[in-house]
């Protein structure tokens, strides 16, 4: 078992960003996260302005094509593949709570924090929850990606929630085990070629007074609730740069590394390995691609109704299938397929353990289907974004003479020719991260490359899947 | 073995050379255009196709409409709740009908492969969504990158079966 622990800690080439001393001075600043969150915090409330009191019609209104067209797509096709959790560090919804928490905003104020300070339940410590929050979320999303005032509902009890939890748990426990948008978010981010991480772990282990945990003049105690001496992945970091500002070694920064590391990982001190509730986030983030695809680009009208709520028991059989396939069908499918790769690879792990190492394979395939799908339709609904600068509330405004701007769909006929790439890159990566973790857990490449057999053609059957929906 | 791999990699890497052919390329075949009708019923938020003279059932499977290439397409539109739109990708057709009027299109369908048509009319909540298909047959884009991906991944398996010391 290849096992990479302190002696061969950041065993891939790393480029420390922050040694360039600009970025360095900028991070340190008290103010770095609070200016990475001030402007959008300003088009958060837009947003809920105008989903509260503008038009009810979707793409009339600022809340609906701002965040689900615009903040989606940046999301999902720029932020998360080339900088992972960089939104978690600048996202206005935990904001307002953790101000509150701190009884300031910028500015590093000594004294206990303004809450109950409960710790999280030790059973609650994964993504669990945020597996569930996201399926609730994905349920219904028909209603909240269309309705301006359902989408301000959801936005206003995220933003509650967080305050509340604020209130009652220690630091960030919305964003490190509630997000529903977080769990995801982290998941994808270990394929980002960007991380915060210390320049050297036995710095830390030598260095006794863990300003990072406890906090300082410089800085607050982690509010992700991570030690930097042992953060191996960027699943476990916000990226809030406290951390950068407290280390009194300057044992802190932020580097540049090949594509994917993190889920290279097989062991490393203080991390319990590759998890179920991780596994499953990855089976539910790649069934949710396909369903949206079939659902949202498909030609199936039942199946928008369905989603839609328009009938109930449409919408039974709907949360049937959508849970079933989620939770039960894909992972089903691919326990079949690991059984079988354990069987032909003549392996003696559990069965359990290859499932979950295994599951880690399917992330990049999981984000090349999410941008693929993600470019089906923002090519050619972004253009309803220019008349909403001039009438974000849909009130028949025209402030800055944009207003009559037709929908235009920008080479839609084209977008196939995008998406191919994509999934295959997904397929490429995939296959090939399946293999080094067959290695890892099966002790040599023999054994590996028959258990990959398998593996590769679940994974090709999905990528023909993403193909018939887009293609055929 | 290293040549095995070139050839399937090679082979998986044209998959992706016939959509680009199918979708970027006019190819009008040399003959007399076949002129396929269809009545097309726009419902919010879905599209039903009918042959001409079929009843119409609320929740037709699917807005889908084969046609083989290069036949003449004449859809009848029409508009069953409210006025919808219909915006065919890679035709530039954009047409608007009102409820209780009939639109009709008509096109050679000069490209294999599948294309999307949209309401290009605000309809509802789901009016992004309100799509439909045309597929033009024989749709050698879907067939040949299929044929593409199996190969790509019979690449990738490869690379660790046939170049074992590279690998």
């Amino acid at each position: 078992m290849v096992v990479r622990g302190m002696a061969r800690a950041f065993a891939y080439p790393r480029l420390e960003l922050t040694r360039c001393s600009l970025l360095r001075r900028l991070v340190k600043h008290r103010a770095f996260q609070f200016m990475l969150i001030l402007p959008n915090l300003a088009v958060f409330v837009l947003v809920l302005v105008a989903a509260f009191l503008g038009t009810p019609v979707g793409n009339r209104n600022f809340a609906i094509i701002f965040v689900w067209i615009v903040w989606w797509a940046a999301l999902i096709i720029l932020l998360i593949p080339l900088a992972g959790r960089i939104w978690c560090a600048m996202c206005p919804i935990p904001a307002p709570g953790e101000w509150l928490q701190r009884l300031a905003i910028v500015t590093r104020r000594p004294g206990r924090p303004f809450t109950l300070g409960l710790s999280w339940p030790r059973a609650l410590r994964n993504i669990w929850l945020q597996n569930g929050t996201f399926l609730a979320v994905a349920l219904f999303s028909a209603l909240i990606l269309t309705r301006p005032l359902a989408t301000g509902i959801v936005l206003a009890l995220f933003i509650g929630l967080a305050l509340l939890l604020s209130l009652l748990f220690e630091r960030r426990v919305f964003c490190r085990y509630v997000c529903p948008v977080g769990g995801f978010i982290g998941l994808y981010a270990m394929v980002a070629p960007l991380e915060l991480r210390v320049k050297d772990p036995q710095v830390c282990v030598t260095h006794k007074e863990k300003d990072c945990l406890r906090g300082n003049a410089e800085g607050y105690p982690c509010p992700w609730m991570a030690y930097p001496g042992n953060l191996w992945r960027n699943i476990d970091c916000g990226l809030c740069t406290e951390c950068l500002k407290a280390c009194p070694k300057e044992n802190v920064g932020i580097f540049l590394r090949p594509f994917g590391q993190d889920l290279l990982l097989a062991r490393a001190p203080g991390w319990k390995g590759r998890s179920l509730d991780e596994a499953y986030k990855a089976f539910i983030m790649l069934s949710c691609a396909l369903i949206y695809s079939a659902v949202y680009i498909g030609p199936w009208g039942f199946l928008k109704e369905w989603a839609n709520l328009s009938d109930p028991a449409g919408f039974a059989l709907y949360a049937t299938g959508f849970l079933g396939v989620n939770l039960i069908g894909l992972p089903g499918v691919f326990l079949i397929a690991v059984a079988l790769a354990r069987w032909i690879a003549r392996a003696g792990i559990p069965l359990r353990r290859l499932f979950v190492e295994l599951a880690y394979a399917l992330v990049p395939l999981g984000l090349t289907g999410w941008i693929a799908f993600t470019l089906s339709f923002v090519l050619v609904n972004i253009s309803y974004a220019i008349p909403l600068l001039s009438d974000p509330l849909g009130r028949g405004w025209d402030l800055l003479g944009t207003a009559s701007h037709p929908w235009t769909p920008y080479i839609p006929e084209l977008v196939p020719l995008l998406q191919l790439p994509v999934l295959w890159l997904g397929l490429v990566v995939s296959i090939g991260l399946a293999f080094r973790i067959a290695q890892q857990n099966l002790g040599d490449a023999a054994k590996a490359r028959r258990a990959l057999l398998p593996i590769a053609s679940f994974m090709t059957l999905i990528v023909l899947l993403f193909q018939r929906l887009y293609l055929g | 073995m290293r040549g095995a791999w070139f050839l399937v990699s090679g082979i998986g890497l044209l998959g992706f050379i016939a959509p680009v052919v199918g979708l970027v390329f006019r190819l009008t075949p040399g003959r007399t255009p076949v002129v396929r009708e269809v009545e097309l019923l726009s419902q919010a938020f879905h599209y039903d196709p009918l042959q001409p003279g079929e009843a119409h059932t609320r929740h037709a499977l699917g807005g889908r409409i084969e046609v083989r290439w290069g036949e003449r397409v004449v859809l009848h539109l029409r508009a069953v709740d409210t006025a919808h739109g219909f915006y065919l990708d890679g035709y530039g057709i954009n047409r608007v009908v009102q409820p209780g009027e009939e639109v009709t299109i008509e096109f050679i369908a000069i490209r294999p492969g599948k294309f999307r048509f949209r309401c290009s009319e605000t309809c509802g909540p789901l009016h992004p969504f309100m799509i439909g298909e045309l597929v033009v047959t024989p749709n050698l884009p879907f067939y040949s990158s299929a044929l593409g991906t199996i190969f790509l991944a019979l690449a990738v398996v490869g690379r660790f079966w046939w170049l074992k010391g590279e690998a």
